[in-house]
């Protein structure tokens, strides 16, 4: 069914791009490059599109057997879904300049084109020069925590580098003539303040508050982890629906998975540079026509000519 | 140029319109995200035959327009077809929307976005 009906067009492909004008015509190879391309692109299209469907259906099957086999009045659908859940397959786009994505054309169209649409320099091509390529990865959520804190520690560092460390010091020293009671633990502050722990970063106004800081420190952290390990383990979208599973929603998930990872990514790239080539060969078409109506107008005029 | 890549790179999420059924297996691949309790913005919308069509638009809205931290908006077909105009009238590249087959109703070529692109190219 898919293979077929996507097919249709290519019969006027074939038959369209070389007819107006004259073989031999620049704009023709450049355009009949492009379209072997976009045809290309086509194909890869139409097979990941098929095997979009037959993954989803197979989804949608083994969903369809585990609701069958569930308990009565349970169904595996929203009413178990988590109202925190947190993403762990995220997307990753990468946005780079088409230079390097001419498969299909010679490197003399190429620098042609570019030239050409410098100097035309349209305020709506600047999207259509971008070549975006999509990806979807697992991100482990503890990953992400970490990423987060360590750019907010990165952040704090970096604004306050300077400030903490004169802070410290002279906090220290006031601390240490004012409150000779609370000595000890200042020095315990002072420790921890070199090595760099992600709760040490204090502002200068706190630092009456530092003495009870480094006694929390350990605790903290081992709350942290604990507090990691449990979002791991309730990561898992499986669990939001008990801890048994049936066989048949594991297989359901590592199909989704695959659709998710492996097809869509792709499918949603190829759209992109399908739509980049197609605004390609719409401006060569009409750089062609522009020129065969200054040919024209050459030829009328010098057939006037030759008539006087 | 420099905003555009940077504003590339803020969109990880992907989002989901469909039916039941295709909202659980892509949300049992790992992608659904509901962001920190003040506003609990959910990425996907569960559609049924109560939903009408003014929700749904509003949650494509939301995904493409509102949001900037989704790259991918996934909906099923049928239920594009309930928003048609909106669906062909957003042609910004980012978030880029994939039409999905669901599970009452197959892929159809003849309505797939990118096959009509195709024969207007070679219609012309």
């Amino acid at each position: 069914m898919t293979t077929t009906n996507p097919h249709l067009p290519l019969q006027d492909a074939t038959a369209s791009p070389s007819s107006p004008t004259e073989e031999g015509n620049p704009y023709n190879t450049q355009i009949d490059a492009l379209l072997t391309r976009y045809l290309h692109l086509l194909d890869e299209y139409t097979t990941l599109r098929s095997s979009l469907s037959s993954l989803q259906a197979g989804m949608y099957q083994n969903l369809a057997r585990a609701n069958f086999t569930a308990e009565r009045g349970v169904r595996y659908g929203k009413e178990y879904f988590d109202e925190r859940m947190v993403a762990s397959r995220r997307v990753v786009v990468k946005v780079g300049k088409r230079k390097g994505n001419g498969k299909g054309k010679g490197k003399g169209d190429e620098k042609e084109e570019e030239k050409e649409e410098e100097e035309e320099g349209h305020g709506g091509e600047d999207e259509g020069e971008q070549k975006a390529e999509f990806g979807v990865g697992v991100v482990g959520v503890d990953e992400v925590e970490v990423v987060k804190e360590k750019k907010e520690e990165e952040e704090e560092e970096g604004v306050k580098q300077n400030e903490e460390k004169n802070a410290k010091k002279e906090s220290e020293e006031v601390l240490g003539k004012h409150q000779e009671a609370k000595k000890e633990v200042i020095q315990k502050a002072g420790t921890t303040a070199t090595t760099p722990t992600p709760t040490t970063p204090v502002s200068p106004d706190d630092s009456s508050e530092t003495p009870s800081n480094p006694d929390n420190d350990t605790e903290d952290d081992k709350e942290d982890e604990t507090k990691k390990k449990k979002i791991r383990r309730k990561n898992d979208p499986l669990r939001w629906f008990g801890l048994l599973t049936p066989l048949p929603l594991r297989l359901a998930q590592t199909q989704a998975i695959q659709a998710v990872e492996q097809i869509i990514p792709r499918l949603v790239t190829v759209n992109a540079e399908m739509a980049q080539v197609e605004i390609e060969v719409r401006r060569a078409r009409k750089r062609r026509e522009k020129e065969a109506a200054v040919k024209a107008k050459a030829k009328a005029a010098a057939t006037a000519k030759d008539a006087k | 140029m420099a905003t555009s890549q940077a504003d590339a790179r803020d969109r990880q999420f992907l989002a989901v319109i469909g039916d039941e059924d295709s909202v659980t297996g892509l949300l049992l691949a790992g992608i659904g995200h509901v962001t920190a309790p003040p506003d609990s913005q959910k990425n996907f919308l569960v559609v049924d035959n109560k939903t009408d069509n003014a929700a749904i638009e509003a949650a494509f809205d939301r995904f493409t327009t509102e949001r900037k931290d989704i790259g991918i908006v996934l909906i099923n077909q049928h239920i594009a077809d309930r928003i048609r105009h909106r669906v062909d009238t957003h042609t910004a590249a980012f978030p880029t929307v994939l039409e999905i087959p669901s599970k009452d109703h197959p892929y159809d070529p003849e309505k797939d976005s990118v096959l009509r692109r195709v024969r207007r190219l070679f219609g012309e």
